[in-house]
């Protein structure tokens, strides 16, 4: 058997030692079940439940006005009724407000709770006084017309092909970055629990006999990685699921990415991998160095990958700030800053390519010294070496 | 080709001030089972670790001769190990853990997984094959464990400490196994506590004690030797009579037994019939018997004289090549 031969056998076995089909299943089932649940239950609360707010009208002629139907808010026909019976219906529930016009100035609104809506009130009785105002100043109709158009103001936008991003855009983009996240997270504890496990179930000296320990921890990191993107995945593919079921009920959560472009997500992809990549292979690094999990101090190094999420947190806002670009460039932050910047703006090619030829790079200098580590670490029982003699090992080695 | 498998060469091996292994020279024949005995940290791990490629000796050289090359690493596919500090996935099925350590020794997972499956069903352990090893008792993890160093028919395997934790019906089947891997050409270099059974399935055997060789052969030379130097036992009618036999100049040491008996150990090339005469000449001897000694008294014999001479032979349990 070949090296490249030898090396998927490894990963494989990480991979599937640890792949629980089943479960990725479950996932999937469960987040169909919740959006048959949730969309589903909304859709028929909407359609049963009347869904409109309906509201009665004492003296509809002092200013008459009209509701949009985006605003969900109904005008209730009061014309046969006199107020008493209004107020019956408000305290029956049949009804959710009366409306006493005043004045083309002044009106009361009574309600049994609180108006979430009062603002689409306002703005329709608002709209309907400026009217009545601009038809009480004597203009004609052509100059009324004139009066009330608005600007027209085309937005043209600067360096950049996309429109900056929406809050739908950010909300996206913080779900891929925290789905990536969850991804390295996965795969670092796994790494952990892998190497960690065997010194201590002794495997360690049976299969250092047959394969090198760079090759053993080489199969480690490629399987374990493929493992975190197996995960991420079926969350990514599960969210998509949920976001679908929304629209087939017409309830239409937007889905702000440029789903249409293969181009994005393979480079989405490649991030997602490199990431998992560069950073199970510092944590294969530093769990070849811990004797005992549940003892060792190192296990508080898990923590750092949390660094690149605060940077993207902060980059939210300006995505093509410089620090960002630049850090979106640079390992060990490129992985996740820059899935943000795909996600929310555009990219120059080259950005995009150097940071993955320095993402590569890192993970190969990372993994020869990983190598180093591993090659004495995981038969070195009872006693971590310190940071120093890690060091040296890597130097020396 | 030469007629050895494995040939070392005064190698050493040096963890902090304590020398494991202290200019250690031995080879082993191609096709037979060669026992490498020693009492705890007499160095045999560290040796073992070393033969396999897992240590670096500080000095020395270690040669393989196999398919007519000499290599200083034997191509894993080629090497079988147990070692003495083991264990395997508590959580994966048995035919998966053995297919995968038989890839990793080269094979193709298919032929892997049919060598497995063979050696389950040789060790009455084919109806787990599905189980977890975590199901097992310990002995038939043994078992397991054992398979996963031999499944690839290695041409020459490492097993240390195969018998322990192994009830007397196991050990004989390990025994039955280890003769039918030697008829199959495979060798074996055997390190295990269990001297009776190391002297009914070893060719040769080499006694380490402090590093260093105490002792190296055939099984039966090393006793023929030995029962020069055996000990009889001697019933006289007067049981008072042994200050007087212990100033005999033909008696090295002499030791009353519960029987009744004297067990007798007679000095460097005296034959035993002029002791014989002596004896008779001044005592009434009721009966006399000689007992041949075993490999494991042998061991203790010698290994006792080597601790004699010095107290100083700890090995670390566990140590990394720096």
């Amino acid at each position: 058997m070949n090296r490249w031969g030898m090396l998927w056998e490894i990963a494989r076995w990480e991979l599937l030692r640890w792949l629980k089909i089943k479960d990725l299943i479950r996932t999937l089932v469960i987040s169909s079940v919740l959006g048959l649940v949730i969309w589903g239950g909304l859709a028929l609360v909407n359609r049963y439940d009347g869904g409109a707010i309906r509201i009665a009208v004492l003296n509809p002629d002092t200013l008459p006005f009209e509701l949009p139907a985006r605003t969900g808010l109904e005008i209730e026909d009061s014309s046969s009724s006199s107020e008493e019976e209004a107020f019956q219906k408000l305290e029956a529930r049949e009804i959710d407000a009366v409306l006493r016009l005043e004045s083309a100035d002044v009106a009361e609104l009574v309600v049994t709770r609180e108006p979430l809506w009062k603002g689409s009130l306002e703005q329709a009785l608002s709209a309907a006084r400026r009217q009545l105002k601009l038809q009480e100043s004597g203009l004609d109709a052509g100059q009324l017309a004139d009066l009330v158009a608005p600007i027209e103001l085309e937005t043209v936008y600067h360096s950049t092909a996309d429109p900056p991003s929406t809050f739908e855009g950010k909300v996206a983009a913080g779900l891929l970055v925290g789905l990536t996240m969850l991804g390295v997270f996965t795969g670092i504890a796994y790494q952990f629990i892998v190497i960690t496990g065997e010194k201590q179930l002794r495997v360690t000296e049976q299969v250092v006999s047959a394969i090198s320990p760079q090759m053993w921890i080489d199969g480690k990191i490629l399987g374990i990685s493929l493992l975190a993107f197996c995960i991420s995945a079926t969350y990514v593919v599960s969210g998509l699921i949920f976001v679908m079921l929304s629209r087939v009920f017409g309830i239409g959560v937007g889905i702000p990415l440029r789903i249409g472009e293969p181009g994005l997500w393979i480079g989405l992809s490649l991030l997602a991998v490199g990431g998992f990549l560069m950073w199970n292979t510092f944590f294969g690094l530093v769990a070849a160095t811990i004797d005992d999990p549940n003892t060792s101090a190192r296990g508080s190094l898990m923590m750092l990958p949390g660094l690149p999420l605060t940077l993207a947190f902060f980059g939210l806002a300006r995505p093509d700030a410089i620090w960002m670009r630049v850090l979106s460039i640079l390992p060990p932050t490129s992985p996740t800053l820059l899935t943000l910047r795909l996600t929310l703006t555009e990219v120059p090619w080259w950005e995009i390519a150097l940071a993955l030829v320095l993402l590569a790079v890192s993970i190969w200098l990372l993994r020869r010294a990983a190598g180093k580590v591993f090659a004495l670490g995981i038969l070195m029982y009872g006693k971590e070496p310190t940071w120093g003699e890690t060091m040296r090992w890597i130097r020396e080695t | 080709m030469p007629d050895h498998i494995l040939e070392v060469d005064a190698i050493e091996k040096r963890f902090g001030d304590i020398r494991a292994v202290d200019r250690l020279s031995f080879a082993v024949r191609r096709g037979e089972i060669f026992a490498f005995l020693g009492p705890n940290g007499a160095g045999k791990s560290t040796t073992v670790r070393m033969l396999v490629g897992i240590l670096r000796p500080d000095n020395g050289r270690i040669g393989f001769h196999v398919n007519g090359q000499a290599e200083g690493r034997l191509d894993p596919s080629l090497l079988g190990y147990l070692p003495e500090d083991r264990g395997l996935y508590p959580e994966v099925p048995l035919i998966r853990t053995l297919t995968y350590m038989g890839t990793i020794r080269g094979m193709a997972r298919s032929e892997a997984s049919r060598a497995a499956m063979k050696w389950l069903e040789r060790l009455d352990l084919a109806d787990r094959a599905q189980d977890k090893l975590d199901a097992l008792s310990k002995g038939n993890q043994q078992k397991v464990q054992f398979i996963a160093s031999v499944l690839h028919r290695p041409a020459f395997a490492v097993l240390d400490e195969p018998f322990s934790g192994l009830d007397p019906l196991r050990q004989e089947l390990f025994l039955e196994i280890l003769q039918e891997l030697r008829d199959d050409g495979t060798t074996v270099l055997l390190s295990a506590h269990q001297m009776d059974l190391v002297e009914r399935v070893a060719d040769r055997a080499l006694l380490l004690s402090r590093g260093r060789e105490v002792l190296s052969g055939k099984i039966e030379d090393i006793k023929a030797e030995a029962r020069a130097s055996s000990r009889i036992f001697v019933k006289l009618a007067d049981e008072t009579a042994i200050s007087q036999l212990a100033s005999y100049p033909t008696v090295a040491q002499i030791e009353p037994q519960p029987s009744g008996e004297l067990a007798i150990e007679l000095a460097d090339e005296t034959p035993l019939s002029r002791f014989l005469a002596t004896v008779a000449g001044d005592h009434e001897i009721q009966a006399i018997r000689s007992e041949e000694p075993s490999l494991h008294e042998i061991f203790v014999r010698l290994v006792r004289n080597d601790l004699n001479e010095t107290t100083d032979l700890d090995e670390p349990a566990q140590g990394v090549d720096r």
